[in-house]
């Protein structure tokens, strides 16, 4: 198998990021700074609240005496600094609460990278918006580190990044087969990265098995590319691939489920990095035989409301941040557009898919190509 | 009966999209909820959002005998059946139907 070190377009130059983990984001995420043309993406690997402020815990009473803590801190900052204040909002990536708002001079922002207390390790990430100097910096005290670590410290910061230039983070697989980009927007075990990793078996490329960012407005409306390098495949999927491909696989713990992480790099050109998208297919799976399904699926017409509805709840949750209405509003609009010029279908996949998942899969794909782009969905 | 419910959807509080193959979704501007309509939802509402000169109740009376023509269904049952989705619809948006403040 051919296997280019630069396949894909790994661009990091423009992202304001400690070496370390600079270096780590590049393994694990595919980004590059198109996406964020405004904005400047400063990461921590850990962080110890006690620099900020002595108290600065996820409670109510700990906030707000942390708050009135960094507000002294800040206080004597800015009597220091002659810098440009930003404003900066303190989100909590687990309740989704604003912990605290203040301005803040940047400076300040370095004394927390001098390194965790003992028991006292959260997640850092901050995003600094030049536009407006303004900036949010987003705790988590419960995302383990792991091969995850990096995607899901950043994943939050940057869907809400991704959110105020009208591009959306949607739980979705993305391939592209004949040259046409299919986005399969799902939860977890509607079989989106099954059609995913057998996708790569037909010759059509694999784009992305989970976070897919999709831009919605713009010059580049409708453009979609993979958000994470790391493919997950569960035991079933990744067993039933050839040795070639098993071969770049390495068994993870995510969550307590075993499963198996591919480096895009090592899949090369079964892989690509962004496409337009121009069928959306909305994947389920059924725990029943289906009927009229001689390869395992059924592919059927559904309404573009129903598309809708299930691309919001697709959305990343960090959409649902507080304060982020306007972004979410300029999303969903964008997404109603997408959705209206898109022909959209169901497909429905018993375990007969998995018998010889690469030529159902290629039936399928073939399919969802032939669809003619001028059909419209009817009422499910 | 659904004066308020009419004024609610032409306020730009709520916007109305038409996604191309009959099915439309009305958003909330001001939480981005999203309601979904089926083809004859989303006939009910465009209905209800029509700025015509006739009277809401007009454009209602005018749908339900259209629906009963095409569905082959007493006008009375189309009647029903709209009144019951729009009631459905008014709850959604947290609007009071007018039907309701008649009959407090």
């Amino acid at each position: 198998m051919d296997l280019p070190d630069n396949s894909i377009p790994y661009l990091t130059a423009h992202w304001n990021l400690p070496s370390n983990v600079s270096k780590r984001l590049y393994h694990h995420l595919d980004l590059d700074a198109r996406w964020f043309p405004s904005i400047d993406i400063t990461a921590a690997e850990s962080f110890n609240p006690q620099l900020l402020c002595d108290e600065f815990m996820l409670t109510d009473s700990a906030v707000a005496r942390g708050q009135d803590k960094c507000h002294e801190l800040l206080s004597e900052d800015s009597a220091r600094k002659t810098t440009t204040p930003y404003t900066l909002e303190v989100f909590d990536t687990r309740s989704r609460a604003t912990l605290s708002q203040a301005a803040l001079r940047m400076p300040t922002l370095e004394k927390i990278y001098t390194g965790p207390a003992p028991g006292q390790i959260y997640n850092l990430a901050i995003v600094k918006f030049k536009s407006n100097q303004s900036a949010r910096l987003w705790l988590s005290s419960v995302i383990p580190a792991g091969s995850n670590y990096y995607l899901n410290m950043l994943r939050i910061p940057l869907a809400h990044a991704a959110a105020t230039q009208g591009s959306a983070l949607l739980h979705s697989a993305l391939v592209e087969h004949e040259g046409i980009g299919t986005l399969l927007p799902g939860a977890a075990f509607s079989g989106k990265s099954t059609i995913a990793a057998f996708a790569m078996l037909t010759g059509a490329k694999l784009i992305g098995d989970d976070l897919i960012l999709v831009s919605t407005d713009g010059e580049s409306a409708s453009t979609a590319r993979s958000f994470r390098r790391t493919l997950l495949l569960r035991e079933r999927t990744h067993h039933s691939l050839p040795d070639s491909l098993r071969a770049h696989a390495k068994a993870t713990s995510v969550s307590g489920t075993t499963k198996y992480a591919y480096d895009r790099k090592k899949l090369g050109r079964l892989t690509g990095i962004e496409s337009k998208v121009q069928r959306i297919v909305l994947p389920s799976i059924s725990t029943s035989l289906l009927k009229n399904a001689q390869y395992g699926y059924q592919l059927r017409r559904v309404s573009k409301a129903t598309v809708v509805q299930h691309l919001v709840h697709s959305l990343d949750s960090s959409v649902l941040m507080p304060g982020l209405q306007s972004e979410k509003t300029r999303v969903t609009a964008g997404l109603l557009n997408l959705v209206a010029g898109t022909p959209c279908m169901a497909v429905q996949m018993d375990s007969r898919f998995l018998d010889a998942p690469a030529q159902n899969c290629q039936r399928l794909l073939d399919d969802i190509a032939s669809i003619p782009h001028t059909v419209q969905g009817v009422c499910a | 009966m659904y004066k308020s419910l009419a004024r609610a959807l032409q306020s730009d509080r709520y916007s109305h999209s038409e996604l191309g193959d009959g099915t439309s979704v009305l958003t909330s501007l001001s939480d981005s909820k999203i309601i979904s309509l089926n083809t004859i939802g989303t006939r009910i509402v465009g209905t209800l959002m029509d700025n015509s000169d006739t009277t809401v109740e007009q454009r209602i009376e005018s749908l339900s005998e259209t629906i009963s023509n095409e569905h082959n269904i007493p006008v009375s049952q189309s009647r029903v059946d709209i009144d019951t989705f729009l009631n459905g619809l008014a709850r959604q948006l947290h609007t009071v139907p007018d039907s309701t403040l008649e009959s407090s």
